[in-house]
């Protein structure tokens, strides 16, 4: 993990929250004396590992750290054994055969310990009771990590069931997460006074939130705010826009190769260095981190993949002439300025190169004819296209046996932009799925119909919601965007348009469409003191335009696009946009990751392995 | 919050201190766990199906034989423990007793048998330390009575159990006042504490008066739903579902549970029997029905197939020998099937289960799945002929023409796809209808002689010459782009 100064470059310093975490988790770590080994569950250790380092853990005395596994813990003479976890029963099943492997190895006596993340839950206990090890444990404590600081500007909480729970199970348990996690916000940035938000979830969180508040009864932080207005969006206010393919360069890197907690692995070939002998290439995969500290992925992140060619050229070039300027030097000051340029330059060309490759590594995959057809189809259907038919286009995708997640991503497409579809057509298209991917794979078509993915033909909502909020954009300049348009190349993102009206001129002059769309639309007010208001700076003074510009946290719940994430970047550049955003969601999602949560498990197994 | 959770941690240490010896217990964590041990004493009651009130048998009955047969074997440790008293430190006693206080939870409902711990030094005969326990037992008693004459109200207990604080859930005595709980609990949207008192008034209130007022709150079923899913209580799940007449859910936890049975013959057994308890009689679900029938119907004719086949590969049938089965049919998909049948059964009868027409017909197979998939298989077995059948359609009278449902693209497709030689390509290339998009096909496949053929007759001399000047030199396509350049009797286009 390198530095961290990327947190605090943007309105708010998150870095603030990421010190809060180390504390906490500080604080959990000394209860324990003595040396310490950590055993981790597979998923916290990526968001762990960016709020603490290795050698951070090792001055509090943790000497090993083990995954959690059936297998059992390899042995370790250390004086504590602390599993780190989340709170799910499965992993407490494996917590307990480890526990009740371990006494009966004996041997050294240790103290075992649990840390939860982010909160105990009950059924985690009564199911620690139940397998008879609850007594072996001595602490059982609760670390509050739940919004993880990814950038500047953005925060995830990193759990990929949330949307899964929220609108196939009913269980809201990650909401109560996402409120106290907002508390934490207000308990480090201020209370944020305006609060709005669309959707039966945040709905829920809304209110937790405010509960939460009375209950801390006054005893706040008195800080000035630093947050003007909360922006609470549901998922499934807007289902279509996740699924379709995105066209930014992160959106895109994730699409075909995941981004997981900022970093990305990808295939070792193409960063093999001239100088390396073919033999003894890497076999691993190549681990990139993707943060704005990385001041070119910075620039290229949210752009439109068909505008980074020409700016990593550009850059290219521009490099090579500060490079050449060595020549021009004269002077000792001359050769004394250059040398201290140097280790950014050096740096500029290892990011530039690194970047070439992985654009080529995309350029391979948008170049393809399967993606290129794929994005066709899409965009007819998001014009309204033949929608009411079974399309040739996915049915010849069914017919190669093309991944599942992709078919599935059309039909639901279909489905949203057709308000749901005809009887006949949703039999058609079920019947072909399960006939070619397997049966079982009914019930996960009866998920995406209850989570409102796929549905049977409804009212005629699309349309309207197309017009009003002006989704199709025919213009599009995909190299100096004018409009958020940009990031699919022709669609305005739903959920970033309602942002959009909501900073100017705000959600009363878009009532009716947002009455189309599912869930309450919320609106409170948090009082604060008047001492900690913010001061309206008075109209003489020649800063007003810069200071008086708002700061918006808008919350994604059920996951956010790296699409999406750029347009709100977009928006928060534009001058009149009128308020700069920070983004925090539950999960960074694509259209793959979001329908994977809700298909049904099957063992990997090869379509046709004849 | 964390002040609150500061206090508690004093408490804690305080208890800690107290005792003499390093215990890993404290009566502040007993308060909290009295609900939990009566909880699960009383549920594991239910899951048992008890009818009796005597919760003491039905636990110690409960008790597996193994443990026992553990506890008499401490008695045997703990005998040399008070020789050498260094040894208690190990690890091993400590499960046993923390295994023995779960019994002692149920036993007595209400006491903590944490205490025991602290008898663990003093420990040398059974007797003495059950008229130590005995004693506890009382004092505890005591102590819960006065804690009942507390009066707590619901918005005090809920909030409790959010801040992770010491609450009772016991102190709820009516009907009114649990539901009061409950409903508190659902208003402030607290997962932990909603799942907490449905369990609770599970085990407090009649069975039948427990399913009236959850009905009630959707929100409470939706948690308890979870927590029975969470436990693989699925009986109960599907009886809960029944119940509340969420017929399709019920029905596609049952089918779930079917196609989870590990081996073939009890999954299709499963998948029948739930297909009839669930499925048939629902109108709403008569597309799925079809469909779970099916699914049984695939197995039913995959098993006896890999019976068969397994054998004859046994003995060495030279087709298996040519195309060794990578993997068993079994499970697989019907595309997947079908292709099976066409690659190693094409020819196999229709009264057959191998046949592929039997396969299409029982399953309303449409014309472009079955020729999509016979393409694949006859083409990676190199049947020309085979495929030329397939396609081939009889016209009127007598007459036959090509016909692909698919498009002749996609045959194209498949074919270079298997790798077919290049004048079997060419021959379907050239059924491609609209000279464009034959060229720009024959161009992917590059297919010479078709491109060469499309240019002249689209008479594109200019482009015929660019193609030209890029073939190898003495190819059959730049012999024939070379014949068509001298040629007279072509009409180029100017």
């Amino acid at each position: 993990m390198g530095s961290t100064g990327h947190l605090s470059n943007g309105k708010l310093n998150l870095n603030l929250l990421r010190d809060y975490y180390r504390r906490e988790l500080l604080e959990c770590l000394d209860k324990c004396l003595g040396s310490k080994a950590l055993v981790w569950d597979d998923a916290l250790t990526g968001p762990f590992g960016l709020i603490a380092e290795y050698s951070l853990l090792k001055e509090h005395e943790v000497e090993k750290m083990f995954p959690l596994s059936d297998k059992g813990l390899p042995p370790s003479n250390v004086q504590n054994i602390i599993f780190v976890t989340r709170p799910k029963l499965h992993l407490m099943e494996q917590i307990a055969q480890n526990l009740l492997q371990e006494e009966h190895k004996g041997g050294f006596r240790k103290e075992y310990h649990i840390i939860f993340v982010p909160r105990k839950s009950l059924l985690c206990e009564k199911k620690l009771k139940e397998s008879g090890v609850y007594g072996t444990l001595h602490y059982i404590e609760e670390f509050n990590l739940s919004m993880i600081p990814f950038d500047s500007d953005l925060m995830s909480m990193e759990m990929e069931g949330a949307f899964k729970e929220c609108y196939l199970e009913n269980d809201y348990t990650t909401m109560f997460y996402v409120a106290q996690s907002l508390m934490t916000l207000q308990f480090l940035y201020g209370i944020i006074p305006n609060i709005q938000g669309k959707g039966d979830c945040a709905k829920n969180v809304v209110d937790m939130m405010l509960r939460m508040r009375r209950e801390l009864g006054g005893r706040e932080p008195q800080i000035t705010p630093q947050i003007d207005n909360l922006l609470i969006l549901d998922r499934n206010v807007d289902l279509l826009t996740p699924l379709l393919s995105q066209l930014t360069y992160d959106g895109l890197i994730d699409e075909i190769f995941g981004i997981n907690n900022t970093s990305v692995k990808l295939p070792p070939e193409k960063f093999v260095s001239s100088s390396q002998s073919p033999e003894d290439a890497p076999t691993e995969k190549k681990k990139i981190i993707l943060n704005s500290s990385d001041e070119l992925y910075g620039e290229l992140r949210d752009k439109n993949f068909n505008a980074v060619g020409s700016l990593v050229s550009k850059k290219a070039k521009t490099i090579t002439a500060e490079f050449d300027e060595r020549h021009a030097a004269k002077t000792v000051s001359e050769m004394k300025h250059f040398v201290s340029k140097l280790p950014h330059l050096q740096q500029m060309r290892q990011s530039l190169s690194i970047h070439t490759s992985i654009a080529e590594l995309i350029k391979e995959h948008t170049d393809s004819e399967e993606f290129l057809d794929s994005l066709r189809c899409q965009q007819e259907f998001i014009n309204g296209l033949d929608t009411d038919k079974v399309n040739t286009y996915v049915e010849d995708c069914i017919g190669k046996m093309e991944p599942l997640d992709k078919v599935l991503r059309l039909i639901c497409i279909q489905s949203y932009c057709n308000n749901g579809l005809k009887t006949k057509v949703l039999d058609y298209y079920k019947r072909e799925i399960i006939q070619t991917y397997g049966y079982e794979h009914l019930v996960t078509l009866m998920n995406l119909e209850k989570a409102g993915l796929l549905r049977q033909s409804g009212q005629r909502h699309y349309p309207t919601i197309r017009k009003s909020l002006k989704l199709i954009v025919d213009e599009v300049n995909e190299q100096n965007p004018n409009d958020i348009s940009y990031v699919y190349s022709g669609y305005a993102p739903l959920s970033i348009r309602l942002a959009q009206y909501h900073a100017r001129p705000g959600w009363r002059s878009i009532t009716e469409v947002l009455n189309l769309l599912p869930g309450p639309t919320i609106e409170e007010i948090q009082q604060i003191p008047v001492a900690l208001r913010k001061r309206r700076s008075s109209i003489t003074s020649s800063h007003s335009s810069v200071m008086d510009q708002k700061v918006t946290l808008v919350v994604f719940l059920g996951g956010v696009t790296f699409a999406e994430i750029a347009a709100l970047r977009f928006l928060a550049q534009q001058d009149d946009g009128g308020t700069d955003y920070v983004i925090a969601t539950t999960k960074i999602i694509s259209g793959s990751t979001l329908l994977d949560s809700v298909m049904e498990k099957l063992s990997p197994v090869h379509l046709n392995p004849f | 919050m964390s002040s609150l959770r500061r206090e508690s941690q004093d408490e804690e240490e305080y208890w800690m201190k107290s005792r003499v010896n390093k215990s890993k217990f404290n009566l502040f964590d007993d308060n909290v766990t009295v609900e939990n041990a009566e909880e699960l004493a009383k549920s594991k009651k239910l899951l048992t199906q008890f009818e009796d009130d005597d919760v003491d048998t039905v636990n110690w009955d409960d008790t597996p034989v193994s443990s026992v047969t553990e506890s008499s074997a401490i008695s045997g440790v703990t005998g040399r423990v008070s020789f050498t008293p260094s040894s208690l430190e190990s690890v091993t006693p400590t499960v046993q007793y923390s295994k023995s206080q779960e019994k002692l939870h149920s036993l007595t409902s209400s006491s903590s048998a944490r205490s025991l711990e602290d008898e663990i030094p003093s420990f040398i005969s059974t007797s003495s330390g059950s008229k130590n326990l005995e004693e506890e037992i009382q004092y505890l008693k005591r102590a819960l009575k006065k804690a009942r004459e507390l009066k707590f109200s619901p918005e005090d207990t809920i909030r409790k159990m959010i801040l992770g604080e010491p609450y009772s859930l016991e102190v709820f005595r009516s009907k009114e006042e649990k539901l009061q709980l409950l409903d508190k609990a659902i208003q402030v949207h607290d997962g932990n504490a909603i799942t907490a008192v449905i369990l609770f008034l599970r085990q407090t209130i009649k069975p039948s008066l427990f399913n009236l007022e959850l009905q009630r709150r959707p929100v409470a079923i939706n948690h308890y739903l979870s927590y029975l899913r969470a436990h693989y209580d699925f009986k109960e799940l599907g009886d809960v579902l029944g119940m509340l007449n969420r017929t399709e859910e019920a029905a596609i936890l049952k089918y779930k549970q079917a196609i989870s049975a590990p081996d073939v013959r009890g999954k299709m057994n499963a998948l029948r029997g739930c297909l009839k308890a669930h499925f048939i009689h629902e109108p709403d679900l008569a597309h799925e029905a079809n469909l779970v029938e099916q699914h049984a119907a695939l197995l039913e004719r995959q098993w006896p197939i890999e019976d068969t086949d397994s054998k004859s590969e046994a003995q060495g049938n030279p087709l298996f020998r040519q195309f060794p089965r990578k993997v068993s049919i079994l499970n697989m998909p019907l595309i997947t099937t079908l292709y099976y049948c066409c690659f190693y059964h094409g020819r196999d009868a229709e009264n057959l289960l191998t046949s592929p027409f039997a396969i299409k017909k029982q399953h309303q197979l449409s014309d472009k799945q079955y020729v999509w998939t016979a393409l694949s298989a006859r083409s990676r077995l190199k049947q020309w002929t085979g495929i030329e059948e397939l396609l081939t359609a009889k016209g009127w009278f007598g007459s036959t023409k090509k016909v692909s449902v698919i498009g002749f693209d996609k045959v194209c497709e498949i074919l270079h796809r298997t790798s077919a030689p290049e004048e079997i390509l060419s021959k379907y290339l050239r059924m491609i209808d609209g000279s464009e998009r034959r060229l720009n096909i024959a161009r992917k496949y590059k297919c010479h002689e078709v491109v060469v053929e499309t240019l002249v007759y689209l008479r594109d001399r200019h482009e015929l010459q660019v193609y030209a000047s890029k073939l190898p030199p003495g190819s059959l396509g730049l012999r024939n782009a070379q014949d068509a350049l001298r040629s007279s009797t072509i009409k180029w286009k100017t």
